[in-house]
């Protein structure tokens, strides 16, 4: 076991390591001069030139890698936005918990959902619901995520007033945001909840429940779900990064200032450490979460502990 | 006249025959079909089908709710609605289809590099395409397409980047469950080159699963096209384009909300309709997986 976690753990650094590097490549291929961009316009040339040596833009690509990476992980330091100078990570990590919040919550009703409709749909499978709920999946997955958040807050917020449009601090302002992450969110679990459990409940150790004369509830919720949860868990991480990733355009519509609303601003000022700040930021913690959900998954799954303890 | 029996006109049936068949018992694949059809021909023909051109503006009639002159209605600078999507289909699918493509191409050429030759080349290629894997499609798209400058060619690279690795690894998949087999070695004791057995016998057992991937991409694309342009760094500002006509939507949603509504329902009328004709491919190609 402990391998296994030593193993995912060198994998996380490997690819963290590589999401700062293609993060700063980007940066440092971004168009236009920083310098120029700092000081404006109107600058004359040799405060430009002189800024442009102080932060060490005129050094070659390796080296200015190697002080990111330094600066990154043994200051803590992503730079500063080009509009305001702020530190870029003291920015985004004020903000994360809120986007946190919202795509955590996004992500626990999309989980409810999809995996109920998952369970009753396969149970019920070539019924009426099962067809029913088969092209609402579909549905769901077709909608830009943005665009179903604009039209619930139409709806919902502006023509018949039942909820806030705007805003974070009450449940009722939460309702819309989480409700737009969580529905276009279930697709993915209904569809791998469904073919999860279509496929456990025609083993034999199914059939020998239901011959000892088990009700069909119990079958299902006691015997069959335990095995089919297992490939669900799996796919937790990766889609809590993607619901993490909608939340940077859902946050703008429902004004929710999170790590998402700074990027779209960040992206409508060309203010590119906060864009690049704000996306690596996320893919990090997204790798994070991938790792331990994958080492959850490990522990859960009493067949991969012990492939890990026989392979010594 | 000798007559054929019916059993050999079967095994005769080639494999693009027996996928359209198996493809037109699924309704909702026809109909994914028929809808893409539709759209394609819009697209191609709107400057004949339109009934104005994308940019015509008329200033005494901005904001006209959908009426008989304008169905869909008009935007904020008096320009039909109906005609704006009608053009904005082409950019929306081209972008989808030259994203694809560009992944489809890298991604399997790299992908049967990786599973053909394996050792340090697969390691490096395989560890780029997790780095590129740890960050989402969407994210990533946002990344490039901000250091691109946004525009059409920073769109394409930037959907496209993202689509790579899920091509590659399917590709890789496949070469390495098939480049030890017998016919491979046959194919080579005839004296046939690495190129020839990657192209000729080994990329063909790849082809069911691409040609889903694809018609998924293609979905993804019109999907990511519409983000970025709505967030800005897609086309520039006159251009039509499905997530363009949203941003320019939003700002009227309180009092004038087909301008949102309108454009997003094609969107997802594409995308589902890609969806569909994707499944019902997947059953047809592969029946193992039917109803999965």
């Amino acid at each position: 076991m402990g391998k296994y976690i030593l193993k995912r753990l060198l994998m996380l650094i490997f690819v963290i390591i590589g999401v700062v590097v293609l993060v700063f490549t980007l940066l440092y291929f971004t168009p236009g001069d920083p310098a120029r961009q700092i000081l404006g316009p109107t600058a004359d040339d040799a405060a430009v030139e002189q800024l442009r040596e102080e932060m060490g833009l005129n050094d070659g690509y390796l080296i200015r890698l190697g002080r990111y990476l330094y600066n990154l992980f043994f200051k803590f330091d992503l730079g500063n936005s080009y509009r305001n100078h702020y530190p870029v990570m003291h920015e985004v990590l004020s903000r994360f918990p809120i986007t946190m919040m919202i795509g955590g919550l996004g992500l626990i009703v999309s989980i409810i959902i999809g995996v109920l409709a998952g369970i009753v749909s396969a149970v019920k499978q070539y019924t009426l619901l099962d067809q029913v709920c088969n092209i609402f999946a579909v549905i769901g997955a077709s909608m830009p995520q943005f665009w179903f958040g604009l039209e619930l807050s139409l709806l919902f917020a502006l023509r018949w007033k039942l909820l806030p449009a705007t805003g974070y601090s009450t449940p009722a302002q939460l309702v819309l945001p989480v409700l737009t992450l969580g529905l276009s969110g279930a697709a993915n679990f209904f569809r791998i909840t469904r073919s999860s459990v279509l496929e456990v409940i025609r083993m034999d150790y199914i059939r020998t429940a239901r011959s000892k004369g088990q009700s069909e509830f119990k079958v299902i919720m006691h015997h069959a779900l335990k095995n089919a949860l297992i490939p669900i868990i799996t796919t937790i991480g990766g889609r809590l990064g993607v619901v993490l990733a909608g939340s940077v355009l859902i946050e703008s519509i429902f004004a929710i200032p999170g790590i998402g609303s700074f990027m779209l601003t960040a992206i409508s000022n060309r203010d590119y450490p906060n864009i690049q700040g704000g996306v690596l930021i996320l893919a990090v913690f997204i790798s994070i979460i991938m790792l331990i959900t994958d080492i959850i998954y490990a522990f859960v799954d009493p067949r991969i502990k012990s492939k890990f303890k026989n392979s010594k | 006249m000798r007559k054929k029996a019916p059993v050999t006109t079967l095994r005769n049936e080639t494999r693009f025959h027996e996928t359209w068949r198996r493809l037109c018992k699924s309704k909702l694949a026809i109909f994914g079909l028929i809808v893409i059809a539709i759209i394609v021909f819009i697209a191609i023909f709107a400057n004949f089908l339109a009934p104005y051109g994308p940019d015509d503006q008329d200033l005494s009639r901005m904001l006209t709710p959908p009426c008989k002159e304008f169905p869909l209605g008009t935007d904020d600078f008096g320009r039909d609605t109906l005609s704006r999507m009608m053009y904005g289909a082409r950019i929306s699918l081209l972008t989808a289809v030259v994203a694809t493509g560009m992944a489809v191409l890298v991604g399997a050429t790299l992908g049967l590099i990786a599973g053909y030759y394996g050792g340090f080349l697969e390691n490096v290629i395989m560890r780029f395409f997790d780095i590129i894997g740890a960050v989402p499609n969407i994210l990533l798209a946002i990344a490039i397409a901000a250091t691109m400058g946004g525009g059409l060619f920073g769109m394409f690279i930037a959907i496209s980047v993202g689509g790579m690795g899920s091509f590659a690894r399917m590709t890789r998949a496949t070469v390495l469950s098939e480049r030890d087999k017998e016919y491979v070695e046959a194919a080579r004791s005839n004296n046939a080159g690495d190129l020839r057995i990657l192209l000729k016998y080994i990329l063909p057992n790849v082809s069911a699963p691409l040609i889903v991937g694809i018609t998924q991409s293609l979905a993804a694309g019109i999907l990511a096209a519409s983000t970025l342009s709505y967030i800005g760094l897609g086309v520039v500002p006159p251009t039509p384009e499905w997530g363009a006509l949203l941003s320019i939507g939003r700002a009227w949603i309180r009092d004038y909300p087909y301008l949102v509504t309108a454009p997003g329902i094609v969107i997802m009328l594409t995308v589902f309709s890609l969806f569909c004709l994707g499944d019902g491919l997947r059953d047809a190609l592969d029946p193992r997986l039917r109803g999965r």
